[in-house]
Parts: structure tokens; sequence; C-alpha cells
């Protein structure tokens, strides 16, 4: 295996990891509340829609971005209501919205397209090359020279970290996940932190949109969001509800979607349908938990009152 | 998400009410919504014979790619006098024969399966409702079908064998090209291999490279795709993926190489680089078959077969059916000559 191979496969791993790996980090902090967001499909899609119509309408990519933060966080004020004051069930509320989201972005679209169905589509975050560092052999091309929202996304994966273990704000979100009683009973409010959890995976749920808009392909399509929410909750299991592993979950992930591409094309004897599987079997494998305990909060999903 | 909309160019008198005007009017009184029930009504109220066509589709008509096409051809029809249409999105398998067998019921008298995933449903349905007429825009699945069933050749192997063929004359290096696909299904295999097959008979010696993605519908792949085509040496790039396509437009776009569009003319989403787009005509599938129905000249239990040059038009925008700042005149006139023979069907594509 050349060195073609392996830029190009190291490089489309990690572009492809990049808004599962933004989806994911929001989702974490959200369970670490206690709250399991099934919603983030619906809500990626909405972020994606908010950045595609934002840059159409200002032509400023970074506004975009803003726009669909804000319209993650704005759909999650609905969702956070569902899962923590009505007490709904998390999945049956979120599966449901992520339908609402399907059709609620097809209307939002054709309005916008005005009855035309020629093909829209915006600029996109150019790659910046980190000086000195991008032109490393190898690594240089592969992670320093991506585009502003994979730079974004580690900042997030480093803020999570930062907030869940170093503030006092963070201590109070995962207590309210792992024993609400306890938490309410020492004062902690358990239904802000429930809401601040869905909120920053709403907002972050929303930049994996912008991200698959503005930074990968730069148009809007319904189907485009393709399952990848639930492929970042599957990463938060896989990287065990730790801000760094997903990140390395996440990277795996986008590394076994990419060993597809360069496997077909360097090597005859691996079933193309294997590989193509090769994702979703990693994923399912990491998420079943043969490779030790999942260790998940323990009121995940679990609904509380003070009554 | 299902949603239907219904126009007509035309004004006779209808005096049945059919099952669905019925349902539709006794949800819109039951809404207090009845003048808009009236009104839907009234296009009803025609003078003279009317064709009333349906399309269903398995995507949405603002996908930009295969079920837009087909749209074009329904909006032909919406606008020419004496056909009524109406279409269906998002039809997913579990409720195919149930959506034919309702437009067959309301007495359309040509029912569009877009795709080889309607084949079965209709050629279920057909039988039933031997007055009316079924089109699948795919290939006949087996020697008997229904005597008022209709499929086509697309000649899908034929157009990827030419698409290999220019790719190769026009790539400036002449070391390889590249082939990015939709799901892993044999049809997508095959076209790989026509590509393949066309670039090496263009060019003897040229790599022909290719990735079947798993996915029509994520773009991210086949812009990924298209990136590592591009770092094993692809210059110029060609797909037949629909909106993983659109993605593989984008990535070859941003590796600044050329590529080619496929189903519909795509020059607009990467002027500079897009050398030509292959638009697969359905819009005049569509508008033919129900001209022959309506004329009374339809045949079905049988395969259409146009040839490439009439299944496929080569599309640049503005620029007519090729860019000239992309592909050199002496590229042209190679691709035509080889396109001349897969109209006359003198080369065999692989199989």
């Amino acid at each position: 295996m050349n060195t073609a191979f392996w830029v190009t496969w190291l490089a489309a791993s990690v572009r492809l990891a990049g808004p599962v790996l933004a989806a994911a980090e929001g989702e974490l902090v959200c369970e670490r509340a206690g709250v399991l967001n099934v919603g983030i499909e619906g809500t990626i899609l909405l972020g994606a829609l908010a950045s595609f119509l934002t840059a159409q309408a200002t032509g400023s990519l970074t506004l975009s971005l803003v726009a669909a933060i804000a319209a993650g966080v704005l759909v999650n004020l609905f969702l956070a209501w569902m899962y923590v004051t009505v007490r709904a069930s998390q999945v049956v509320a979120g599966l449901v919205f992520n339908v609402l989201a399907v059709g609620a972005a097809s209307a939002i679209y054709r309005l916008a397209l005005g009855g035309e169905t020629a093909q829209r589509t915006i600029p996109t975050f150019p790659p910046v090359a980190i000086p000195w560092l991008s032109s490393l052999p190898i690594i240089g091309p592969v992670f320093f020279a991506q585009t502003a929202p994979l730079y974004l996304t580690l900042l997030a994966a480093a803020g999570a970290h930062v907030f869940l273990f170093r503030t006092r704000t963070g201590l109070a979100l995962r207590a309210a996940g792992e024993n609400p009683r306890a938490a309410d009973a020492a004062g902690i409010s358990v239904e802000r932190m429930r809401y601040l959890g869905v909120l920053v995976s709403g907002a972050m749920a929303g930049m994996a949109g912008a991200y698959m808009v503005l930074a990968q392909v730069g148009f809007f399509r319904e189907g485009m969001v393709a399952g990848q929410g639930f492929i970042a909750l599957g990463i938060v299991i896989f990287g065990r509800w730790s801000p760094w592993k997903a990140v390395g979950a996440a990277l795996v992930f986008g590394a076994c979607d990419a060993l597809q591409f360069s496997l077909q094309l360097s090597s005859g004897s691996v079933p193309p349908q294997l590989l193509l599987a090769l994702p979703y079997l990693v994923t399912i494998l990491a998420i079943s938990g043969i490779f030790g305990r999942a260790g998940k909060p323990a009121a995940l999903m679990q609904p509380y009152s003070r009554d | 998400m299902m949603r239907i909309r219904v126009t007509t160019t035309d004004r006779t008198v209808d005096s049945s009410i059919s099952r669905r005007d019925f349902c539709r009017l006794a949800a819109c009184a039951a809404t207090g919504t009845l003048a808009s029930g009236f009104a839907w009504g009234q296009s009803h109220l025609v003078q003279g014979r009317v064709t009333k066509v349906a399309l269903l589709l398995s995507g949405v008509i603002t996908d930009g790619g295969w079920s837009a096409l087909a749209y074009g051809g329904l909006r032909g029809l919406a606008r020419t006098p004496g056909f009524q249409t109406a279409y269906m999105e998002n039809i997913t398998l579990a409720r195919m024969q149930q959506v034919a067998r309702g437009y067959s019921d309301d007495g359309f008298d040509l029912i569009i399966g877009h795709g080889f995933e309607f084949a079965s449903a209709l050629i279920d349905v057909a039988p039933d409702y031997p007055a009316q007429k079924y089109f699948v825009t795919n290939y006949q699945p087996h020697e008997a079908v229904p005597a008022n069933i209709l499929f086509i050749d697309l000649e899908y192997y034929a157009a990827a064998f030419g698409a290999g063929a220019l790719a190769a004359l026009i790539s400036e290096k002449k070391f390889a090209v590249g082939f990015v696909g939709g799901e892993d299904d044999p049809n997508q295999q095959r076209i790989r291999r026509c590509f393949i097959a066309g670039a090496q008979y263009a060019v003897p010696g040229i790599r022909g490279l290719g990735i079947i993605t798993g996915d029509y519908d994520n773009a991210a792949r086949g812009r990924e795709a298209a990136a590592t085509l591009v770092g094993h040496g692809a210059d110029v790039i060609w797909h037949g993926a629909d909106v993983t396509g659109l993605g593989a437009i984008e990535g070859a776009a941003a590796a600044g190489i050329k590529v080619m569009g496929c189903y519909s003319d795509q020059t607009s989403l990467a002027p500079r680089n897009m050398a030509t787009s292959f638009e697969l005509n359905i819009r005049g599938a569509v508008e033919t078959v129900a001209k022959w129905v309506a004329a009374g000249s339809f045949t079905g239990g049988r395969e259409w077969k146009p040839t490439v040059d009439e299944m496929w038009l080569p599309r640049a925008g503005a620029n007519g059916d090729h860019n000239p700042k992309l592909v050199s005149a002496e590229a042209w006139s190679g691709f035509q000559r080889v396109w001349r023979e897969l109209a006359a069907r003198k080369i065999a594509v692989p199989s």
C-alpha cells in the first residue's frame, strides 16, 4: 500500500468523522444529564437547512454556522420541554420529532425554492492549512489541512471535557444524570441541568448540519443526513460517554467508512459488500458491550419528578 | 411524507366521482374547508377527452436528479392540452401496490412507476386493471409481463461506456479516470465495468477506477469517494449516483479537476469544472409514452429500446453539449465517433 492509499484513506476518515463527532459531543453532554436525545437526526437536518438558507440569503459562512446552531437550540427547546417538563418517552418523542423535522425541512425548502427544481449551491469553507504542521508527511494533510468546522468540533470536544469534568456546572449536570434525587437534595435543579444538556445537544447537532452543508457538499437535500444522527448515538456509547474517547470512536467509524473507498481501488479480493457493511458492523459491535462495560449514566432515560 | 398535486390543462364534464375525490371532499368538509374541496373538484369539469397520467416516485421532485427528471416530463404534460397529471412522492415499497391501485381505481389512464423498485408492484397490479396502462422506467425484469405494462431499456451501459471514453479523451495526464457509483447492486457494478471499458477503449492503457459508495443519498460520501479517486491519480470523474453524485461533483471541483454530470444538466454545480453532463431523457420518455396512450397506440407487454443517443443527451448549460474550454475539438470528435458506434450498437459493452 503506497502513500496515496494512506493519505486518501486517513484524510477521508477525518472528514467523514467530523459531522458525527460534532453531533456526538452534544449528545454526550445531554446523556450525561440523563436525557437520551434521539431527535438529533432531525435537528441535524434542520441545522443543515438553516445554514443553507442563511448562506443563500447573506453569503456569510460564519453567519450560516451561527444560524444553524441557533436553529438547533430553538427546536431543542421544544424537545427539552417534551423530555423534561412533560416527561414524555424520550425515544418516542425523539423519533416522532425526526419525522416531523423531515416534513418541516421539506416544506420550508420547497417554499424557498419557489417551485423550481434547479440545483442551487453555496460556497463552502476552504481547507485551512496550519503552518509547518500541514507540511508534515502523511499526518500533515490528514490532520492539519482541514476546514474550520473540523477544528471547531475538536475545540468543542475539549470544551465538553473541561465543562463536564472541570466545572461546578458540569459536576451538577453529571449528578442530574447519575442520581437526580441526590442532586436535587443537594440543591441542584435537575430540570435546569437537563434542559441545559438538551440545548447543548441541539446546538451541536445544528452545527453538525451546518458542517455537512458548509464544509462538505455546498447544497441542501431533504435526505442528506442519511442516518448520521443515529450513528452519533452509537458513537456516544462506543466512546463510553467520554468526550475524548468519542473523538477516537468517531475516527474509527470514519476510518471504516473511508476504508471501503480505498480498498475498492487497491484490492480485488475483499468482497465490496463486506466493505460497505464494515462501518455499521463496527458500530454494532462497539455498542454491544463485547468490548467492555458500557458505563452509561445511571439515570439515563429516567424522567425525574420531585413528587 | 406523502404529497399529491393535481393539475389540468383542459376541461370536460365528468359526472362520476372517484373514491379519492370523495375522500378528499369528506376531509375538506370535516375540516371546514369545503370551498377548497370544490375548487379541486372543478378541475374535472373539462371538455373533450382528457388523458390522466399519474407519476409514482420513491424520492422527491426536488432531488435535482432522478425524480426531478420524471417530474419535468410530467410538468411538460401538464402544460399540454388534453392531459391531466398527478404525482406522489416518497412512496415506500410497502405502499407501492396500494398507491398504484388507488390511481387505477380513480381512472388514471397511465400510471408511471419511476424506477426499478416499482416493477414488481405494477406487474402485480396491471392484470387487475386491463383498461389502464402502466410504464416502469426500468428494464423488463423477466420475459412474461402483462400486456398493459411497458418497460424501457435506458441504455445505461452504453452511456457509461461513452462517458468512460469521453473521460479518457479529455484526461490531461492520461493516467487515470474515475467513476463514483451509488448503491451496490448489479446495475451499478456493470456501469462501473462499462465506464472502465469505455475509457480503455478510447485511450488504451489508461487506468479506469471506480468506487461504489453503497448509497444514492449521501453527498458527503460522494465527495470523499471523489477525493479518494483524485488521490489515486484520476483527473476526470463521472458519477451515476444521484445525490451522492452531487457530492462527487463538489469533490472534483474542490480538487480542481474535470467532472462530468449524470441524469440532468449539472453544469450549474461546477461551471468551471463540468465538461458535459449526460442528461437522461426521462422527460422525453414520459411525454412519448403518455402521447402513445392518448393516441391509442400504446403497446405493452414489452421493453422499449431507444438508442443511447435518444436516451442520453450531452448538455453543458449555455455552452450547448460540451464546454469547449475543457473538451478539445479533437476529443469531442473522438467521443462522437464512439457515441455513433454505440447508437448503432456496433460496440459490445461488457456484461
